[in-house]
């Protein structure tokens, strides 16, 4: 496939995206409270539509699509705030354990629910320090991870070692294993791990160039799921301040009368269209992850650019809200939350930034070392 | 160290390759094997380092890409176009700027063209569109007054039908490349009309009229493009007079809407970017070394980020077309990244220039073979790109005014 036929929607891609608009359309601001970061209709309603299935094979009840339509459809998540785990499991887990031809009925019909532990998210690389090592009673897995989307459905883990060596299966009630809960910035799950257990040798799923290929992928899924996240949530909080200044009076008139604010949502339309192009940009890279070269190259590049618009569109959107986008009750404030847990989930624009100076420092030496 | 600064990127596969179809790669192979030969060294040294082009070389260039009909590539094939699709044509532009080739003027080719193929009489697609296609003819644009700048309707410039002419009387200002030009077309009120808008019609004559002067400006970067053009009792026979009289402001929106390739000057971009990272390690500021300085490469990630994120924009929206969800609001968007993106690389160019930056011209690079630090010279020119470019925010609309556009786009209430 091309980017240029990426851009073009295909019939099955471009019913997703109703699909999942016309839903997402039906969920309200207080549904959303309500569920205080996980809603077990809204994940059976997913089930129904067959999204925890997208990326996966048709012989495993999957819908066998690909990126664009992932794009699609985090996009609608992302604007409607959900706080399901939708990334971390029918993303990251889903589509690294089909890409190594396991076995993800269970994640696809709802019934269970996994989370990545040491890589896709955050995405920026493998954050794991778990080590493995193989004994007479199988494997015994040690270390802790700070940052890992569980929460109390979580069934099972997907959990990378140290420097993606390999891909462990675990499921939540591994003896050994401690899931300490806490709270997101944005009221979804998350949970510290410390493993210390002794797993059978059944349950490493893969090692070496495979595992890192399989994590690789389950990299390239979260950096595109997270930036088309990012992008939605980033059209409604645009969309939620054009309303407000529309509507709300000053001197006799709208906010949106007065050119600086005007001017301050005209440079926000500006980060929207770099996010949008972004999100392609990183869907089409997860697309091609075997012919692209190194995605590295283009995914700092996406993490930096997508913060930056997350962080100034979110700052934006308060200071026009004024004393009101301080305040827990608009769905403002919920929005920025959601733009600082997905830049943290992607390292940050500081984060991108140090990582790609890493490589233009590298290339300007090689240069140095040709010349001379 | 001549050479470094004309390092071109006839062989990279970089992550636009990645983007495009077979097809894309191949044509976008054949344009940089036409831009090897037709481009000499000289002149893509000088554009590299930040020099506008002369008019020979401009000239020259030209004829070799009329050769090739290669000279107005969105134009319709019945009119001489090469039949390209949108994407070919940025593609083309794109390569024409990271290969150092002197930029196609707009004027004839993206302005008056378009708009004389469109709404001209035959006689007057007759008489001008051949010198345009074949690089012949040098167009300027007569929009801007003294008094008519972002405000363009209020014009005063004024042309009163005398039945086989009009009589032309009035002043315009910016009129970039008037001293080269053969040709210039106009706006100016013909009527009185309610809307300011309405009375506006657009002429073309021949810069060698009776009654033209022209004067030049020199811009900040102490150069010479900028003029103003002065009208005394000008006649313009009335075959001058483009389409129906008092549309010109439909032609004018006509003409700057048709700007959309190479709106965004994404291929200079990358050449800067690469600029740069040469420059890093030119060592021109004395104990310091750019490739170790993490606030340096912080600033160059940054940019090259919003780099990236461009040229992926500029794909989407014209690979929408005319009727796409951003046909309005895109080439707004696309200018204000674009600004920002070439006024932050010319700067980051100037900081690594450290106290080089104070220098300009040849005696300024030869001045220092006497003192023994002898810096490359591809560090003049630098400031003239840093200078002239601060004119990136103010042409074509200046941001406050794109800013304008794409709140309109936004929002209900109407200042």
């Amino acid at each position: 496939m091309t980017f240029l036929e990426h851009l073009t929607p295909s019939d099955e891609t471009g019913m997703i995206r109703e699909s999942a608009e016309k839903w997402t359309g039906g969920i309200s601001d207080s549904d959303v409270r309500a569920s205080k970061g996980f809603s077990s209709t809204r994940w059976a309603d997913m089930a129904e539509m067959g999204w925890h299935g997208l990326l996966a094979d048709p012989d495993h009840g999957g819908l066998g699509l690909g990126p664009a339509a992932l794009s699609l459809l985090c996009q609608a998540i992302g604007r409607a705030r959900l706080p399901e785990p939708f990334v971390a499991s029918s993303v990251v887990c889903v589509g690294t354990l089909t890409s190594i031809g396991q076995d993800v009925t269970a994640l696809v019909d709802g019934s269970t629910i996994a989370a990545p532990a040491g890589f896709g998210l955050p995405c920026d690389g493998v954050s794991s320090t778990i080590t493995a090592s193989a004994g007479a009673g199988g494997h015994h897995l040690t270390g802790t991870l700070g940052i890992c989307e569980a929460g109390p459905d979580t069934t099972e883990f997907l959990v990378a070692t140290k420097r993606a060596e390999a891909l462990y299966r675990l499921p939540r009630t591994t003896e050994g294993l401690t899931v300490r809960p806490y709270g997101a910035i944005d009221g979804r799950p998350l949970a510290r791990l410390a493993f210390d257990c002794v797993v059978p040798a059944e349950a490493l799923i893969t090692s070496g160039n495979a595992a890192r290929a399989a994590i690789r992928r389950g990299n390239a899924l979260a950096v595109s799921a997270l930036t088309a996240d990012a992008t939605g949530t980033i059209e409604k909080a645009i969309d939620l301040t054009t309303a407000y200044i529309d509507e709300r009076n000053q001197f006799g008139q709208p906010l949106a009368a007065f050119q600086a604010l005007r001017h301050m949502v005209a440079d926000r339309l500006v980060e929207l269209e770099a996010a949008r192009s972004m999100t392609d940009l990183a869907a089409f890279a997860a697309e091609d992850a075997g012919d692209a070269g190194d995605p590295k190259q283009l995914h700092d590049r996406v993490r930096a650019r997508i913060c930056r618009a997350a962080q100034t569109v979110g700052q934006t959107a308060i200071q026009l809200h004024g004393g009101m986008g301080m305040t827990d009750e608009m769905a403002i404030g919920h929005y920025f939350r959601r733009l600082i847990f997905l830049q943290a989930m992607m390292g940050q624009e500081a984060g991108a930034l140090r990582d790609r100076a890493a490589t233009l420092a590298a290339d300007i030496e090689m240069q140095r070392e040709v010349v001379q | 160290m001549r050479d470094q600064g004309a390092r071109d990127f006839q062989d990279e596969r970089d992550h636009i390759d990645f983007l495009l179809d077979d097809e894309l790669r191949a044509f976008r192979r054949d344009v940089r094997a036409f831009l090897r030969d037709a481009v000499p060294q000289e002149t893509r040294d000088r554009i590299d380092r930040g020099y506008a082009a002369t008019k020979p070389e401009i000239v020259d260039f030209l004829a070799k890409l009329s050769a090739k009909g290669w000279v107005a590539p969105a134009w319709p094939a019945e009119y001489g176009g090469p039949g390209w699709t949108q994407l070919q044509r940025m593609v083309y532009s794109t390569e024409l700027a990271r290969n150092a080739a002197p930029s196609i003027p707009p004027f004839g080719v993206s302005m008056i063209g378009p708009v004389l193929y469109t709404f001209g009489t035959q006689a007057q697609k007759d008489k001008y569109l051949p010198g345009i296609l074949s690089g012949e003819d040098f167009w300027c644009q007569g929009f801007s007054e003294p008094g008519s700048g972002s405000d363009l309707a209020s014009l005063r410039t004024k042309a009163e039908d005398k039945g086989d002419h009009y009589l032309l009387n009035g002043q315009k200002i910016w009129t970039s490349k008037a001293q080269y030009a053969d040709r210039i077309f106009l706006l100016a009120r013909t009527d009185e009309a309610p809307r300011k808008q309405g009375g506006i019609s657009m002429f073309v004559l021949d810069m060698d009229t009776p009654g033209i002067v022209v004067k030049p400006i020199i811009s900040i970067d102490m150069n010479h493009s900028l003029n103003e053009v002065f009208f005394e009792d000008v006649k313009i026979p009335a075959d001058g007079l483009v389409g129906e009289r008092g549309k010109g402001w439909d032609y004018a929106k006509f003409l700057l809407g048709n700007e959309r390739t190479g709106i965004t000057n994404v291929g200079r971009c990358r050449r800067q970017v690469e600029r740069l990272k040469r420059l890093a390690r030119a060592d021109l500021i004395p104990g310091v070394d750019l490739s170790k300085d993490g606030a340096f490469l912080r600033d160059l990630a940054r940019v090259e980020a919003d780099l990236t994120a461009l040229e992926i924009s500029e794909i989407r929206i014209l690979s929408q077309g005319k009727n796409g969800p951003s046909a309005m609001t895109g080439p707004s968007v696309l200018k204000l990244a674009s600004a920002q993106i070439q006024q932050t690389l010319a700067e980051l160019i100037v900081s690594t220039l450290g106290h080089y930056a104070a220098g300009r011209g040849a005696e300024f690079i030869d001045a220092f073979d006497d003192l023994g630090g002898l810096p490359p010279d591809f560090v003049d020119g630098a400031l003239n790109e840093y200078l002239f470019g601060r004119a990136v925010s103010i042409y074509g609309g200046t941001n406050q005014i794109q800013r304008d556009i794409l709140a309109r786009a936004a929002l209900e209430t109407r200042p």
